[in-house]
């Protein structure tokens, strides 16, 4: 606390402060870094573009730099505090160019920051995708210690963690279910987005309430600076985003939305589709406004839905988030972030034919205030600190029905939960070497009425009940979770890296089936289910050669989690009144090496990236209580991309991965019973699909630019060499010997070309 | 554009559907440890009621029971009546002098090698069936046949369900006294949480007969230990290939004995559908 005051009250210091922002939209930058030569050293854009140093009086050259964009050094005379606003350009590229030296920087070297995966906008257009269509989940994919959930499956594993345990943030609201369509696609619409950054290690401090990682996806703000109207009609989907002032420099807007049009299409072609659903969309929208030079108001928005059905059978779901946000500068050292953030997620089944007459709904709701301050105390210490609540209401399921149907209505009952956080942190810099970032954040989870709580014994019966008033306790935990980072510079080019993090989660998405599905049903911790818990310790080498051209790196991670959640086997999972007797508890280890090799200018960018690691769950009452390999368990996941700029107008990219087959269970044996065969399974997820690899192709072909109108052609192919990758593998009695069963591999994709044409005026 | 489009979507619509393809693949499967398989009813029809054991076999062998023979089999009542059973074919014994009677819980003791195995059911109240009717199926969806000379029926089975209990059903199906099999091979189910104390015109799709055909539904009410067995073999007979992971079904059989011992009450009754 002295130091905190004497860094406060020091005189002969002052403060240059202000916004770093795209010269051609007024976007703000995130993470812009600023470097000051004199002091070797500086700091990095918030994520509002906010900056602020506090050195002592003398003259200095401070240098801005973004990838993508020009660098700009400014030269300053600091003898008062100072605004500086910088608005960097975009580095237009040329044919046969030299690479600009110092448009990369070491920041990769010198920040604490480790397990963190960034990616750039315009890099995720480049890759190839499925459809043409552009997914940064699927594009994360791509990076070591992030595994997919599989074609058609959906979601994704962050060092060895389930699919829940992923914290995605849209604009710091939490997107529950980030599908569309099975998995196919995820409900981020990249035309929106300005900037996406996964923790896979040293989480922050601010955020919490998941134990893996944390995604955090910030929406495009809108162009400040004058109207634009892009987008893109593909094979399965159109987009379009219209964006620019609401007052000049002062405010903006953005409307972007998708539709997939797969059910018009087979309306059009064939009758029989023409009362048939399938279709999702999203629409994003965002808006802000400058009230004078210390407060922004942000509001966004997003609201996405995936429609199936035909004419007497309805199946939607979709997501809704909305985030009101306060910047408010108090003083040029001390920056402030309020948010009000509204979240759900919820699924409908309607059934309608003659006597059954029913709809199904089921959800989650959160009501969200969250307080966060910097203080950017000096060059040598940023200090954040602040605290959140969240409000969550689940709706586990109810069924009623309509008409003259005779059913009876089930009504499980809501479950209603306070989740809160109160956080500390400070990135520190000792000397010229060592970079510290260290936090905790104490987390708080408060299960309250209205409700009837039940305890089970170990086969699942009721042995007390007791019924719970409004917001009157049920069941709570405190939980403190240390965050600890640092980097240790060797030279400019290399430096050595450690973290330690202890999450806690309260609420578990319970999935009956081995992928995501829109029915899963998120629950809170309770007197039954503990909060789940992890550690993780991970240590890196970090090396950039050619003036920053390359970066590599070696990571290597540890991870223990508790507590975590399963249902039993052939637990009843809908409309369950007793839920929460059928799952089961258990272990969790995680531990892998993961390597990243990357080109990140120049004509020819990309990277190599290999993870090899383990993942294994241990339950009492799986497996005979004997350790196995979870879902996500892949020794072997390679990922190469690669992107090429032949020329000023044509780009081709390709993409390779490969990865080991996923653990399953499959019958050791098998036995009659009714004169059925039935399968006999002696250990849980004992066998492994087989390998999958695929090659994807890509090419962008610009059409003529003018000052007015640019457009741009997307060719792809998916599974270029028609590699046949087992999405199933199932048993059936033989064909030429129905006495002998035989086993049959599904795969759903041969080759799957597409094409995208985007526009922009 | 619109053509182009439509072109295009017909192209991606085909490579879902035809390019999506199967195959038979070489999958090497551990081997295990044969265990014993005991399947035996309680019903309130009357005896004698019979009891299989076999053993497991490994996962590729030619399908058939290997037969447990020289066990020694019992079956009693709460009420201390015990009937031990008779082996009159390799595997399969029979009881002697028990008679279902229902709201009776029953236990199995088999002694087999040294290991003893048992396991207990209730015998449930019976429910009768109302009526039974039909109606022919529209629908011809992919793999579901249909068509005029594949009929499919709809058979609703009316019966009412009592208020003060928690019941379970399971539906067996005859045409022409041939178990129904084919296109469906798994249990029609049913729990009364959505319907208790209701009349229930319980419908049972897809079933495949000729018009003219005698179709028999026989009403079981199982026991709860019934109901969980045959609702996880479902799963089983799904063969677990997409959704949970696979499991082995929930048995009420003790000592890692697989199979169940289970006990019913039948109601049956008969219908000609026609056109």
């Amino acid at each position: 606390m002295t130091l905190l005051a004497q860094l406060l009250l020091a005189q002969d210091k002052f403060t240059i402060s202000g916004h770093v922002k795209d010269a051609s939209s007024g976007e703000g930058l995130i993470g812009a870094t600023i470097y000051i030569e004199e002091m070797k050293g500086g700091g990095a854009t918030n994520d509002y573009g906010f900056y602020s140093l506090t050195m002592p009086k003398g003259k200095y050259h401070i240098r801005y730099s973004y990838i993508g964009f020009e660098s700009t050094v400014l030269t300053i005379d600091l003898n008062k505090n100072q605004v500086h606003d910088i608005e960097m350009k975009i580095l237009e590229s040329t044919l046969g160019e030299v690479v600009i030296k110092g448009q990369a920087d070491n920041e990769n070297i010198r920040s604490a920051e480790m397990g963190v995966v960034k990616m750039d906008i315009k890099e995720i257009e480049k890759i190839p995708v499925l459809f043409g269509e552009q997914d940064i989940i699927k594009t994360l994919t791509l990076m070591p210690g992030v595994s997919s959930g599989g074609e058609g499956k959906g979601g994704f594993y962050v060092r060895g963690g389930n699919t829940d345990q992923n914290l995605i943030l849209l604009d710091e609201a939490p997107v529950y279910n980030a599908n569309h369509l099975m998995g196919f696609f995820s409900v981020f619409n990249s035309d929106a987005l300005k900037d996406i950054k996964l923790y896979k290690a040293g989480i922050p401090a601010q955020f919490g309430g998941r134990l893996s990682s944390v995604l955090d996806v910030h929406m495009k703000d809108g162009n400040s600076k004058k109207y634009t109207v892009s987008g893109g009609l593909g094979l399965i989907s159109s987009r379009l985003t219209i964006e620019g002032p609401i007052v000049k420099d002062q405010g903006s807007f953005i409307i972007s939305g998708r539709r997939t049009y797969a059910d018009i299409l087979l309306g059009m072609v064939d009758k029989d589709f023409s009362d048939v659903d399938l279709f999702f969309y999203d629409l994003n929208a965002k808006a802000n406004y400058r009230i004078g030079e210390k407060d922004k108001v942000f509001i966004s928005g997003y609201f996405g839905r995936d429609k199936l059905g035909t004419e007497n059978f309805g199946f939607n779901w979709g997501n809704t988030t909305g985030t009101l946000r306060w910047n408010h500068i108090f003083n040029n050292r001390l920056f402030s972030n309020t948010s009000f953030i509204y979240s759900s997620y919820d699924y409908e089944i309607n059934v309608n034919r003659s006597n059954s007459d029913f709809r199904i709904t089921s959800g989650i709701e959160d009501y969200h205030f969250k307080q966060d301050f910097t203080l950017f105390a000096s060059t040598n210490n940023n200090i954040k600190f602040g605290f959140d609540v969240i409000y969550h209401i689940f709706k586990p399921g109810e069924l009623k029905s309509f008409g003259d149907t005779e059913l009876n209505n089930i009504i499980i009952d809501k479950k209603h939960a306070f989740e809160s956080g109160l956080y500390l942190s400070n990135e520190q810099k000792i000397g010229s070497r060592i970079m510290l970032e260290y936090g905790i954040r104490l987390s708080m989870f408060n299960e309250v009425g209205p409700g009837t709580i039940n305890q089970y014994d170990v086969n699942g019966n009721i042995i007390d009940e007791k019924e719970y008033s409004d917001l009157e306790l049920i069941q709570s935990y405190l939980i403190p979770e240390p965050r600890f980072s640092m980097s240790y510079v060797l030279n400019e080019q290399s430096s050595l890296k450690a973290s330690y993090q202890r999450n806690a989660q309260y609420i578990h998405l319970l999935s009956a089936a081995t992928s995501d599905n829109p029915t899963d049903v998120w629950m809170p911790s309770s007197s039954v289910i503990k909060p789940e818990k992890a550690n993780q310790y991970s240590v890196g080498y970090f090396r950039n050669f050619m003036d920053n051209m390359f970066e590599s790196s070696i990571e290597v991670y540890y991870k223990d989690m508790y507590d975590l959640v399963d249902y039993q086997d052939g637990a009843d999972v809908l409309l369950n009144e007793h839920v929460e007797a059928e799952l089961v508890f258990g272990n969790g280890r995680s531990y892998g090496i993961e390597l990243l090799f990357k080109k990140r200018i120049g004509k020819f960018t990309g990277w190599v990236g290999y993870t090899l690691s383990k993942t294994e769950h241990k339950f009492d009452a799986i497996n005979n209580g004997a350790w196995f390999s979870a879902r996500q368990d892949r020794t072997d996941d390679i990922s190469i991309v690669g992107m090429y700029d032949i020329s000023n107008k044509l780009s081709v990219s390709a993409t390779w991965i490969y990865y080991t087959g996923d653990a399953v269970t499959m019958p050791s044996g098998q036995y009659t019973i009714d004169g059925n065969v039935i399968p006999y399974y002696t250990e849980r997820n004992g066998y492994r699909m087989p390998n999958y690899h695929r090659l994807d192709l890509g090419l962008t072909l610009k059409g003529k630019q003018t000052k007015k109108f640019q457009s741009s052609w997307n060719f792809s192919i998916y599974n270029a060499y028609a590699r046949e990758n087992a999405y199933s593998i199932s048993f059936q009695e033989s064909e030429t010997n129905p006495e002998v069963m035989e086993a049959v591999q599904f795969s759903l994709f041969s080759i799957v070309p597409s094409v995208t044409w985007n526009f922009k005026f | 554009m619109q053509k182009i489009l439509k072109y295009s979507w017909l192209f991606i619509f085909i490579s879902f559907t035809l390019v999506s393809c199967e195959k038979v693949i070489d999958l090497d499967l551990n081997t295990a440890e044969p265990r014993l398989v005991i399947e035996g009813n309680i019903t309130s029809n009357p005896g004698p009621y019979l009891v299989s054991l076999s053993t497991s076999g490994d996962y590729y062998t030619t399908h058939g029971i290997n037969p447990v023979s020289g066990a020694n089999i019992i079956i009693s009542n709460e009420l201390g009546h015990a009937d031990t059973l008779f082996e009159f074919k390799p595997g399969i014994y029979h009881t002697s002098t028990l008679t279902g009677e229902t709201n009776r819980t029953y236990t199995i003791v088999v002694d087999y090698n040294g290991k003893e195995y048992s396991g207990s059911e209730t015998l449930p109240h019976k429910v009768y069936i109302d009526s039974l009717s039909y109606e022919k199926m529209e629908f011809t969806g992919p793999g579901g046949g249909g068509g005029e000379d594949k009929p499919r029926y709809s058979i609703y089975c009316t019966f009412l369900d009592p208020i003060e209990t928690v019941d379970y059903y399971r539906f067996d199906i005859l045409v022409n006294g041939i178990p129904m099999g084919g296109f469906r091979s798994y249990y029609y189910l049913a729990s009364d949480q959505l319907f208790n104390g209701h009349i229930v015109q319980y419908p049972i799709r897809w079933v495949e007969s000729q018009p003219g055909d005698t179709v028999t539904i026989s009403l079981h009410t199982i026991g709860f230990n019934t109901w969980e067995y045959f609702r996880t073999l479902n799963d089983a007979l799904s063969g677990g290939g997409m959704g949970s992971t696979p499991y082995n079904p929930i048995t009420n059989l003790s000592n890692n004995a697989l199979g169940y011992f289970g006990a019913y009450a039948i109601d049956s009754k008969n219908l000609v559908v026609g056109q």
